[in-house]
């Protein structure tokens, strides 16, 4: 066998090209598949989203707005907080007095409820690819 | 959704879009049939585990890594789902018969003889492929149809690769030697 052969073959087998199935294969594929409904659930349940949604919510609403008392700083949430010494300090005296702090806190808490679920869809489809 | 890539239509199909996995089929549904057709030489049979070797992918979808190649896995599927039920009916392997009819080698164009002649050296030519060894024949599908790497074909049919080079210069020389019979014999 030579390259001249080699080429003679590709020649033949691309003349005699692909087994030709009967038309109505791709129906049967579809009946057989139809015939075997799967329903593909998320690997996260929703139920679990939403626990972890209504927990993570409690934790920062808490954070924010409920400051540690005196002398409890040793606290796990004063040590691992990423807004330590900022949200901290706001707490319900600046609803009596309209303060920066609020708008601040609000603005963390309305970003948290609008990212959460572009966080859900995100890792879903991350999970999905 | 005919520009769709196949990883476009699988995330499509994983979200319940069957539109997509019509044209999934579509695509893929003649080389699958034809990877089942050069094992198992049963028209029937191949159109059986064509349409199991679509539902096992259907099934898998949501566990397929979308880093690798999918035509890999599913023609490694194919294949894989073939040479089983081979192994479960054993079918009768013929042999090469030189008491084939003759066979002219003309011009198609030339006339009307030709043409018939062309078709019967087609036809002579299909016969020859189906009476390849079932691995020589799907090696040379996925090397010359397919133009795939002696790697790919080596990872969708689990054979090693020297192993494929043997079955490719095995069916190159079956090929070859049952078409010169046959040029032989005019």
């Amino acid at each position: 066998m030579n390259d001249k052969d080699d080429d003679l073959i590709k020649t033949w087998m691309n003349e005699a090209g692909w087994a030709q199935p009967s038309p109505k294969l791709k129906h049967q594929i579809l009946k057989k598949i139809e015939s075997h409904p799967i329903d593909y659930r998320p690997v996260i349940a929703p139920i679990f989203w939403k626990m972890m949604g209504l927990g993570l919510s409690g934790i920062l609403l808490y954070a924010l707005f409920f400051p540690a008392q005196e002398g409890s700083t040793s606290s796990w949430w004063q040590t691992y907080y990423p807004l330590h010494g900022v949200a901290i300090d706001i707490n319900f005296d600046f609803f009596a007095n309209t303060s920066p702090q609020l708008a601040y806190a609000l603005l963390i808490f309305c970003c948290y409820i609008y990212l959460f679920p572009v966080l859900m869809r995100w890792w879903n489809n991350r999970l999905v690819s | 959704m005919g520009d769709d890539s196949d990883l476009s239509l699988i995330k499509k199909i994983i979200r319940g879009n069957s539109q997509a996995l019509g044209v999934l089929i579509d695509r893929h549904q003649d080389f699958v049939y034809t990877i089942v057709f050069r094992v198992l030489k049963s028209k029937e049979d191949a159109e059986e585990v064509t349409q199991d070797v679509f539902l096992k992918i259907y099934k898998a979808l949501p566990t397929f890594k979308m880093e690798s190649k999918f035509t890999t896995w599913l023609y490694t599927i194919a294949y894989r789902s073939a040479v089983s039920k081979w192994r479960q009916s054993a079918p009768v392997v013929v042999p090469i018969s030189e008491t084939e009819p003759k066979y002219h080698w003309g011009d198609p164009l030339e006339n009307p003889l030709s043409q018939l002649e062309e078709k019967d050296r087609l036809d002579h030519l299909r016969k020859s492929i189906d009476k390849l060894g079932s691995n020589e024949a799907v090696v040379l599908s996925l090397y010359y149809l397919k133009e795939l790497k002696i790697k790919e074909i080596s990872a969708i049919t689990g054979i090693s690769e020297s192993n494929i080079k043997v079955h490719l210069h095995r069916g190159r020389k079956n090929l070859y030697h049952a078409m010169q019979i046959q040029k032989h014999l005019q």
